[in-house]
């Protein structure tokens, strides 16, 4: 959570950009992350986080503190947008060919062999359901707590356990069938 | 627990700066969100508003004026209410549907003595047994409109044109 975040949500409803502004520059990249790895595709994560924020910064006068992070209300746009955008993408590009446009450039690759890996790891959990895909996400790659993730999917926190213990599980199924190693 | 790992490698991932720049710019310049903001506080002062009991008030002035608005005619204009009456208006109405009613019934025997004139003028060619015949048959129907109808003194007055 962002220091003066209470603060800063409070400007941003009463209008005030540069508050706005500085949750945009905290919120961004978690969000750009979350979103690329359920889509793989660098184009389609720069246009769903840019409708994300727009979203959120039109309605924020909406928002009500329900006692969640922020962050949860930003996911959860993010989640219903990518749905939106597979429903229409659906029709026009087969799941196969978007997976060969899997893309981590982010200098992240110490070597080849760690880039091929996290291809692959992106490449299996776009295969999981959507439900999985969330949990791990924001369990493994933001460290959200169990509540956050349950605000966000909109489930029991027992739900959220249960659903991240089977969503590694079938992870780990797939990753050793294809590749013979975790 | 290496797969874990993995997916924590991937936070390194980051959005291109020049894209990041130019959402950040636009979004904050779009400026939509002071129409949302001016619309949710007409929003606000609607719903204030009918909170506040102003639309029952409203109401209640509005059912008051309609039932009201008869008596209260008649106490600001009573010369109006007076000048109207009914008893006087339905008896004019009457003694105009009994001066038709009069017109009508002399038209109608004004018309009785034409036809039967008519009938004696066709008549007149007429020779022989036919002629005869037909002069016995409207000697009968005389006779017959005679002894039926009520003003005498008329049909007398045409049997003896046709004789």
């Amino acid at each position: 959570m962002l220091d003066g975040e209470i603060k800063l949500i409070e400007s941003a409803v009463k209008g005030k950009a540069s508050a706005f502004g500085l949750l945009y520059d905290h919120y961004q990249p978690k969000i750009y992350r979350f979103v690329l790895i359920k889509v793989s595709r660098k184009e389609d994560a720069e246009d769903i986080t840019h409708q994300v924020f727009l979203n959120a910064w039109q309605n924020i006068s909406n928002y009500k503190d329900l006692g969640f992070p922020f962050s949860s209300w930003l996911y959860r746009i993010a989640k219903n947008q990518v749905i939106d955008k597979y429903r229409t993408k659906r029709q026009e590009v087969d799941l196969e060919d978007v997976d060969a446009e899997i893309s981590v450039d982010s200098g992240i690759h110490e070597n080849i062999e760690i880039k091929i890996r996290l291809e692959r790891v992106m490449k299996e959990i776009k295969n999981l359901k959507q439900d999985y895909q969330d949990v791990l996400i924001m369990r493994f790659v933001e460290d959200l707590s169990i509540k956050e993730v349950a605000a966000v999917v909109e489930k029991s926190e027992g739900a959220v356990k249960l659903m991240q213990h089977r969503a590694i599980k079938e992870l780990k199924k797939v990753f050793e069938e294809k590749h013979g190693t975790n | 627990m290496e797969l874990i790992e993995l997916l924590k490698k991937l936070r390194a991932i980051k959005a291109d700066s020049g894209y990041t720049k130019e959402s950040r710019a636009f979004i904050l310049n779009s400026g939509k969100h002071e129409n949302a903001n001016l619309m949710f506080f007409a929003k606000e002062i609607i719903s204030g508003v009918f909170r506040s009991g102003w639309s029952i008030a409203l109401t209640a002035v509005l059912l008051l004026l309609t039932i009201g608005s008869f008596s209260v005619l008649k106490v600001l204009y009573p010369i109006t209410t007076a000048v109207v009456d009914v008893t006087g208006l339905k008896a004019e109405a009457q003694a105009i549907d009994a001066q038709i009613e009069l017109t009508n019934v002399e038209y109608a025997s004004a018309t009785g003595i034409e036809n039967k004139t008519s009938t004696a003028r066709m008549a007149l060619p007429l020779t022989g047994q036919s002629a005869k015949r037909k002069q016995a048959q409207s000697g009968q129907s005389a006779v017959s409109a005679e002894s039926t109808s009520t003003p005498p003194t008329i049909d007398s007055v045409l049997n003896m044109l046709s004789e």
